[in-house]
């Protein structure tokens, strides 16, 4: 065998070689990325009205919001530009309600107003901008959920 | 081919089990949730284990139910006829009540009074106790018709302070019964007596959530976690985290400005978590922040008071690795110490406990995280300045 011949068999990986372990190494990184940084939430599509465990409104982006079938009396809903208010009447005197605020750009959801305490503690919460949030307003046994909505119990937060 | 496929095959069947180990670990979490005490929600995550996830699940809901009777301002318990006695009464407790009660006097005694839970009545004077939180109707004297649009009057505050003095509680134990004894101290307004009020809303949820972890454990747990209100977290293992244990938790960013949701997260496992801060509970009027958690010095909630010149100070605290109970009260004492004595109380008190705060700056508005942890402990989401202690 010349001296050429032998240095070509000793070439250290072949095509296949070199096509399995990159094969493996690809899947060792989607793996990777899937674990670190797959745990941010997905974005909500929409979100869902409920009160005392009843859903009366929904609203999906792109395609804007229904009033539940009974509830009419009961949601406001008014629009500027591309924010959604939506006011959701808890009595016929209207004094008990909420006020939530879609930006249907951003898509973020808000409690902007209650009349649940003084406090409004509602109102403080974080917006919704994933599957995972959820504003609840306890007096009123309301709850702003995203469609969708699977409590993430295993992505847990403290505060 | 072949050669390096005999050579390489230990290496490959590693890579394989990693991998396919990642996947599963053979260990299947599920979750429980009631909103039914504290006026909060309790999650319990545990590894499904058949039988025993139904009695477990009723021994840590019974214990909630007695342990919120017990702690509660306002439902007949230990500590809500303690705040009815006459001053200078003695007031049977339940063990309960002796325990966390005796808890707080020690976090009470270790930070020189930061964490008081004889500030009952300024919490109730500021608008924050439970009648407030429903049908609120002005009833005492002191009482405003929208808390959020009017101040206290000074003289409550300045004569409040007085009834708040927790070293004087005595706590014993006879023939296997508890007591408090009450303080003699009272203040007269407007033809009213007022006496010492108990509030442990600073501490209750922490003491529950040792108790679950004694309860979840003592069942033959080892991954999961226990979550009550968000502010008291017994933290076990978890199955499908780095190691096979570790969780990422994250904290709430306390100010949108900082994250919009958590500001870092931890990296732990099998140790309690406890946070608080002024975000949850609060009312904002001339541009400050009137929160839930009261100064003792000042009677004022923390930042709040006329001495407070700018408004800056400590938002939120959060300890990693004391019991619930005790880490409750200390991020409650962090927040009232104000900074300097915060960073001092961490250095020499916590030691390698995982401790961290927020600190605002008004007079330019930004927020700096004051931590001990090391960059391998958490990871900031957020946007601020950090201090490594």
């Amino acid at each position: 065998m010349s001296y050429l011949e032998e240095i070509k068999k000793r070439k250290p990986f072949a095509l296949l070689d070199i096509l399995f372990y990159g094969v493996l190494v690809a899947a060792i990184i989607v793996l990777f990325c899937i674990f670190v940084f797959g745990g941010k939430g997905k974005e909500a599509s929409g979100i869902e009205v409920q009160v005392d465990g009843k859903v009366v409104y929904t609203y999906r982006y792109g395609i804007g919001g229904e009033t539940v079938k009974g509830y009419e009396y009961s949601i406001i809903e008014e629009i500027d530009n591309d924010t959604v208010y939506v006011t959701v009447m808890l009595d016929e005197s209207g004094k008990e309600k909420n006020v939530i605020v879609i930006d249907t750009l951003e898509k973020r959801v808000v409690m902007h107003d209650a009349t649940c305490s003084f406090r409004k503690d509602c109102t403080h919460m974080k917006a919704i901008s994933t599957e995972r949030d959820v504003i609840i307003c306890l007096p009123h046994k309301l709850k702003v959920l995203p469609i969708g909505f699977e409590e993430d119990l295993f992505h847990p937060s403290v505060g | 081919m072949k050669k390096h496929l005999k050579n390489f095959m230990p290496l490959t069947l590693c890579s394989i089990v990693a991998l396919t180990s990642a996947c599963g670990s053979g260990v299947t979490l599920q979750g429980r949730t009631t909103s039914r005490y504290f006026n909060a929600q309790a999650i319990w995550v545990y590894e499904i284990s058949g039988q025993k996830d139904e009695e477990t699940w009723a021994n840590l809901t019974t214990m909630l139910q007695s342990v919120e009777k017990s702690v509660s301002v306002s439902s007949g318990g230990a500590i809500a006829r303690f705040n009815e006695a006459e001053a200078g009464e003695e007031v049977e407790l339940d063990k309960t009540a002796y325990d966390v009660l005796t808890v707080a006097k020690n976090v009470y005694e270790k930070t020189d009074g930061a964490y008081n839970p004889a500030v009952g009545i300024l919490i109730d004077l500021w608008g924050f106790s439970p009648r407030f939180s429903e049908d609120y109707e002005p009833y005492y004297v002191y009482d405003r018709l929208n808390p959020a649009e009017q101040l206290p009057e000074e003289i409550y505050i300045e004569e409040f302070l007085k009834l708040t003095d927790f070293s004087e509680v005595e706590l014993s134990e006879r023939n296997g019964k508890y007591y408090a004894m009450k303080p003699d101290s009272k203040v007269v307004l407007d033809g009213v007596t007022y006496t010492m009020q108990l509030n442990l809303g600073g501490i209750g949820k922490g003491y529950a959530a040792d108790r679950a972890e004694e309860i979840i454990r003592a069942a033959g747990y080892s991954y999961g976690y226990f979550n009550l209100a968000g502010s008291s977290m017994s933290v076990l293992k978890n199955p499908n985290g780095a190691d096979g244990k570790i969780w990422d938790i994250g904290v709430v960013s306390p100010r949108g400005k900082i994250a919009d949701g958590d500001m870092l997260t931890v990296f732990v496992s099998d140790l309690p978590l406890s946070s608080s801060g002024d975000y949850v509970q609060y009312y904002e009027l001339d541009g400050k922040r009137y929160s839930l958690i009261i100064d003792p010095l000042t009677g004022y909630p923390v930042n709040t008071a006329p001495t407070d010149t700018d408004g800056s100070g400590i938002i939120c605290a959060s300890v990693f690795g004391l019991p619930a109970a005790e880490g409750d009260a200390t991020t409650t004492a962090l927040i009232a110490m104000g900074k300097d004595r915060a960073i001092e109380y961490i250095r020499n008190e916590l030691g390698d406990v995982l401790t961290l705060f927020v600190w605002y700056n008004a007079s330019d508005d930004s927020y700096t995280l004051y931590t001990n942890m090391t960059s391998d402990e958490y990871m900031l989401i957020g946007e601020m300045d950090t201090v490594t202690l």
